[in-house]
């Protein structure tokens, strides 16, 4: 990570986009930040999802790392107030050189704004560790309670076939064999398909909502001057009463 | 006791009782009984209670719903009892300015929170951009993401939105003041400020007192300003309590606790609102 | 009362000027971003103008979206619900003004709670008490639980008219044998008039802008109203800010207009019942 520092020229054009902010929150900050703690050896909670880890030192390195973009000035001040979505737009727009985005915001860019120069490159993880990345989506719920529960589930049958899970996803299908369609063979896709492997998925808790407000209230606190590991600690203790409700 | 015989009285207010009742007394009902129970629908007492007003946050939340409401009431007052009074003089467009400074109540309110949450942008807002073109500021201020700047600049988008009201009722009020008044004053040689502070004044009290309670009543389920331009943040440092009260129930599902807070909330506004009338309007609500 | 000297005007003029400017500079600033592209509305720093104006985002709006029949579901609901509340309103605010009866206070105050219920708590037992009577996602459900946020006020301002009337009037009237009912309806309502259309319109606005119980209660396409149909254009990973401008543009036009035009009436209807509201 340490050889992602950029030099930028102040004023018009920024180096990093950090989302800091904005309205679809505490999701997109997560995103951002959930992989580069997990590349360190950190996360918010550990993999069986019984303690606390947001502040442990591998957390709150990468924490530090990813808010020193702003404190140091790469990133721009209206950080705070910047979703995923402005981030996005600000790139567009020219205002940012670097972001952190899924697929779809790519070809998103690139419909704004056809003639930008812009590629694609994996997520960089710490010399000798493993990379990481994170699994977002959607999932089908079908209600204990609810009417036509067995043709709902032939329909979801149907849809996540392999043909048509591929052909109806707008980012990736989540079945393997789909990524052999004609549609997914797109190589300016090919570093978001190559992080794939790398993916974890969030821990699928009740109160995660809860501790992930908790978390990002802390990352916006340090985003204010706050020392991490102090902000790290707050969110700790916030999240530790959370478990195992 | 005596028996209570149906008067005229009770069959004009039956339907509009019967109705309230229905879609009142149920929420109300039902969201009492959510607070003393847990997902499950098993009794816990006040456990809900006692663990949401804990919460470190709360103290703050409550401050800041205070600064927030007071704020904005009294600079929609201010602003608003300014306007109406000049909006009194008679000059040439009159109405077309009435209607002109009616616009900011008439936006609907997540239009006009999205609408100013991008002019106060920090990077592609459009007012730090005339303030720094104009050379007024010397670099772009964090309006909504800087701690000190943040009520402020809600605060004034919320007087912006309500002080055409509270023009308009003062209009109102205006109009029965008679000539003869104003007449009096100026053979008794006032100005305009005389006139302002010793007849108008006097006599929009019953109407601003009206008003006050309304704005009050407004300002505290006000969650759309807010919501929509911060989201309470940066760090909580605008989270309100009726949006604290929306994020329990329909972001974190936590529908006994949102219960236990509605509960509390509910009853700070109706010892508020005792008080207030009380204190300012005990000859006016009969 | 007219300032007459000059000096006075620029005291006059001055400040009516900054408040004009205020009120009326981030609209300006809405219509004209519904013009820009979607390149223009985010370009750093900020364009004044667009260049050149485009009226995409309004052909998108009201060719590609469902804003159409959302405007149609927002004035059915916004129209039944006003005057739904004028009916219950007039009765109950002249049985509150001209008689004393038993538990009397208390039924005030209980319409005044009503005003002061907070939004979050009320949505989900309202929920459950609209799906009880198969009222989700109708015309009628909405229009009943609009009725919460317009009844108590409607209740509370036309009291305030009613009492503004002398009660000679009523008298003379009921001396000569005339029913209560047809006192209200012949001699009373006509002198309020003024005070009815400010309570229809607050009532109009009101539930014309309303967002949140429309959210709720409203989820199928076919009965959404336009201030949900604003929020699509907000997916989960774009937000179409020209569209949204320009959809706000239509959304409040209508309002703006009938504004203007029954603005006398209004302004009039306020005046009679505010010392007593």
């Amino acid at each position: 990570m340490q050889t992602l520092t950029r030099d930028s020229n102040g004023g018009k054009m920024f180096g990093f986009g950090v989302a800091g902010g904005g309205q679809d929150q505490p999701g997109n900050t997560l995103f951002r930040t959930l992989p580069l703690m997990w590349m360190n050896g950190g996360g918010i909670l550990s993999e069986d999802n019984q303690s606390v880890l947001v502040n442990s030192p591998e957390s709150v390195a990468a924490i530090e790392m990813y808010t020193g973009f702003f404190k140091d000035g790469y990133a721009p001040p209206s950080t705070l107030e910047n979703d995923g979505l402005a981030l996005r737009r600000l790139f567009a727009a020219e205002n940012i050189a670097i972001i952190q985005g899924s697929q779809a915001e790519y070809l998103l860019i690139k419909g704004d704004n056809p003639d930008l120069d812009i590629g694609v490159a994996t997520l960089p993880h710490p010399e000798g560790k493993q990379p990481a990345s994170i699994l977002g989506g959607w999932n089908w719920i079908v209600p204990a309670q609810a009417p036509n529960k067995a043709e709902t589930l032939k329909f979801l049958a149907f849809l996540s076939s392999p043909e048509n899970i591929g052909f109806y996803t707008n980012t990736f299908p989540a079945v393997q064999s789909a990524f052999e369609q004609e549609r997914h063979q797109n190589p300016e896709l090919r570093g978001f398909r190559d992080m794939l492997q790398y993916a974890r998925p969030q821990p699928p808790l009740a109160n995660w909502s809860q501790m992930t407000q908790a978390y990002f209230e802390s990352f916006q606190e340090a985003l204010l001057g706050q020392p991490v590991q102090e902000a790290m600690d707050a969110a700790a203790s916030r999240i530790q009463p959370l478990i195992g409700k | 006791m005596r028996a209570w015989k149906f008067g005229p009285g009770h069959w004009f207010i039956l339907p509009t009782m019967v109705l309230l009742c229905m879609l009142v007394l149920y929420p109300v009902a039902s969201t009492i009984f959510l607070s003393f129970t847990d997902a499950s629908g098993k009794w816990v007492g006040g456990q809900n209670y006692t663990e949401t007003l804990s919460e470190p946050s709360t103290k703050r939340v409550i401050l800041n719903t205070l600064y927030y409401v007071g704020g904005s009431v009294v600079l929609q007052l201010g602003i608003g009892v300014l306007a109406g009074i000049l909006m009194n003089q008679k000059f040439r467009g009159r109405s077309v300015v009435r209607s002109l400074m009616l616009i900011p109540w008439i936006i609907p309110g997540i239009v006009a929170a999205m609408t100013w949450a991008w002019m106060f942008h920090t990077d592609y807002g459009i007012i730090n951009y005339a303030l720094t073109s104009a050379g007024i500021i010397p670099g772009p201020i964090g309006w909504l993401t800087n701690p000190n700047t943040v009520m402020p600049a809600l605060i004034a988008v919320n007087a912006w939105k309500m002080f055409p009201f509270v023009a308009l009722m003062v209009l109102a009020g205006l109009q029965s003041v008679p000539d003869e008044l104003y007449e009096a004053a100026r053979i008794d040689g006032a100005n305009f400020l005389h006139e302002v502070w010793h007849i108008m004044l006097p006599q929009l009290r019953p109407v601003l007192v009206a008003v006050t309670l309304l704005l009050v009543i407004w300002g505290l389920d006000g969650i759309t300003i807010i919501y929509s331009m911060t989201g309470g943040g940066p760090a909580g440092r605008s989270m309100i309590f009726p949006i604290q009260i929306y994020a329990e129930a329909f972001e974190f599902f936590q529908f006994n606790r949102a219960a236990a807070l509605s509960v509390v909330y509910f009853l700070m506004i109706v010892l508020l609102i005792a008080v207030y009338i009380r204190v300012f309007a005990k000859a006016e609500v009969e | 009362m007219a300032i007459k000297n000059n000096s006075g005007r620029i005291w006059l003029a001055l400040p009516l000027l900054v408040l004009l400017i205020i009120s009326v500079v981030p609209f300006l600033w809405m219509a004209v971003s519904s013009l820009k592209s979607l390149r223009q509305l985010y370009s750093v720093p900020p364009q004044w103008l667009p260049d050149p104006a485009t009226f995409s985002n309004y052909s998108k709006v009201l060719f590609e979206s469902n804003i159409p029949r959302y405007f149609l579901n927002s004035t059915i609901i916004s129209v039944g619900s006003t005057a739904l509340a004028l009916c219950f309103a007039i009765f109950a605010a002249y049985g509150f003004a001209r008689f004393n009866f038993k538990g009397k206070v208390w039924a005030q105050s209980f319409v005044l709670v009503g005003q002061m219920l907070p939004t979050a708590t009320i949505i989900v037992p309202l929920y459950f008490v609209l799906s009880y009577f198969k009222l989700i996602n109708t015309y009628l459900g909405l229009i009943l639980v609009y009725l919460v946020l317009t009844l108590p006020l409607s209740v509370w301002m036309l009291t305030g008219y009613f009492k503004s009337i002398p009660r000679e009037l009523e008298e003379a009237a009921i001396i000569d044998g005339a029913s209560r009912l047809s006192i209200l309806f012949k001699i009373n309502l006509p002198l309020i008039v003024p005070g009815i259309v400010a309570v229809v319109l607050y009532s109009f606005v009101a539930t014309w802008n309303e967002f949140v119980f429309a959210l709720a209660f409203a989820t199928d396409r076919s009965m959404k109203t336009l201030p949900i149909g604003l929020a699509e254009f907000s997916s989960e990973v774009d937000t179409d800010w020209g569209a949204i401008m320009a959809a706000s543009f239509i959304m409040t036009v209508p309002i703006a207009l009938i504004f203007l035009a029954l603005q006398r009436l209004f302004v009039g209807g306020v005046m009679s019942g505010a010392t007593k509201g």
